[in-house]
């Protein structure tokens, strides 16, 4: 359920419509998602979930997949 | 510090040619030279960036967003400078300062007491602050000459806009214009002949 509740926020915070729901093994880059337009992405994430983040873990996940930002999130929340 | 050089100028006006070129005139003072090139991912920038957006709830666009990044960028850069030791009692040559992001403030449209409040308490005078005037059309046709792509800031339209701010902007920030339409070497001489060192690399 966390983690339909967290493609969910990545999908809205995306520049690019995207028709379908997202699933963990999505490439990040794929959806359209720079080191610009993810800082939108955390900021939802963070906002909706109330926490924040490790700034050792803010870095562009370059060429990683969504499962990556569901970690991020889920170590957050624990 | 010990001095603090800046050269601003257009892309293509040869800044970063000149500032390699006092770098070696200044070598056996052992200088710093410090450029801003492209946004390294920096925890410090990402969270400082983030904190600002949520803290002021702007609307912007990805371009806005960027000079925002880039502005604290050059914030922890400025940081780094006044609080490293390893740059006190050095020269420092800066390749571009904050005019650049001042100057692209404009270009996008964002409102230039955003970066005013983000450079607040930080900002340091430079001791010699140079523009490299070189008209835009031949910045940009230098631009063109490098084979590499052309960003949004270096089309010649842009590069007009960006050059006409730098000009309306050099009499606030005490900078000294320097005619960039001659050789190297005369460029160079034309910079260091305003640069007054002795003999120990202390300000005169």
């Amino acid at each position: 359920m966390l983690e339909k509740r967290i493609l969910q926020i990545i999908k809205d915070n995306l520049e690019i419509k995207v028709d379908r729901d997202l699933v963990p093994e999505d490439n990040i880059e794929d959806l359209g998602i720079n080191s610009i337009s993810y800082m939108d992405v955390i900021i939802g994430l963070e906002d909706e979930f109330n926490i924040e983040i490790d700034d050792d873990r803010l870095f562009f996940p370059k060429g990683k997949k969504l499962e990556y930002i569901i970690k991020l999130i889920m170590d957050a929340i624990a | 510090m010990k001095c603090f050089i800046c050269i601003s100028g257009l892309d293509g006006s040869g800044k970063t040619t000149q500032c390699k070129l006092l770098n070696e005139y200044l070598l056996q003072k052992n200088p710093i030279y410090y450029t801003f090139g492209n946004i390294e991912d920096n925890k410090h920038v990402n969270r400082a960036t983030i904190s600002y957006l949520k803290k002021t709830n702007l609307v912007l666009n990805n371009n806005q967003k960027h000079l925002i990044k880039s502005a604290f960028h050059m914030y922890f850069d400025i940081k780094q400078l006044t609080h490293d030791t390893i740059y006190h009692d050095r020269i420092v040559i800066m390749d571009r300062y904050v005019e650049t992001i001042y100057a692209h403030a404009q270009l996008y449209g964002l409102n230039p007491e955003i970066i005013s409040d983000i450079f607040e308490d930080i900002y340091i005078r430079p001791d010699y602050y140079f523009f490299l005037d070189l008209y835009p059309k031949i910045c940009y046709k230098r631009i063109l000459q490098r084979g590499k792509a052309i960003g949004t800031h270096e089309e010649l339209c842009n590069l007009i806009e960006l050059y006409e701010f730098y000009k309306s902007i050099v009499k606030t920030l005490g900078v000294k214009l320097i005619d960039a339409d001659k050789t190297l070497s005369e460029v160079h001489q034309s910079i260091v002949s305003h640069i007054k060192l002795d003999c120990t690399g202390k300000l005169r």
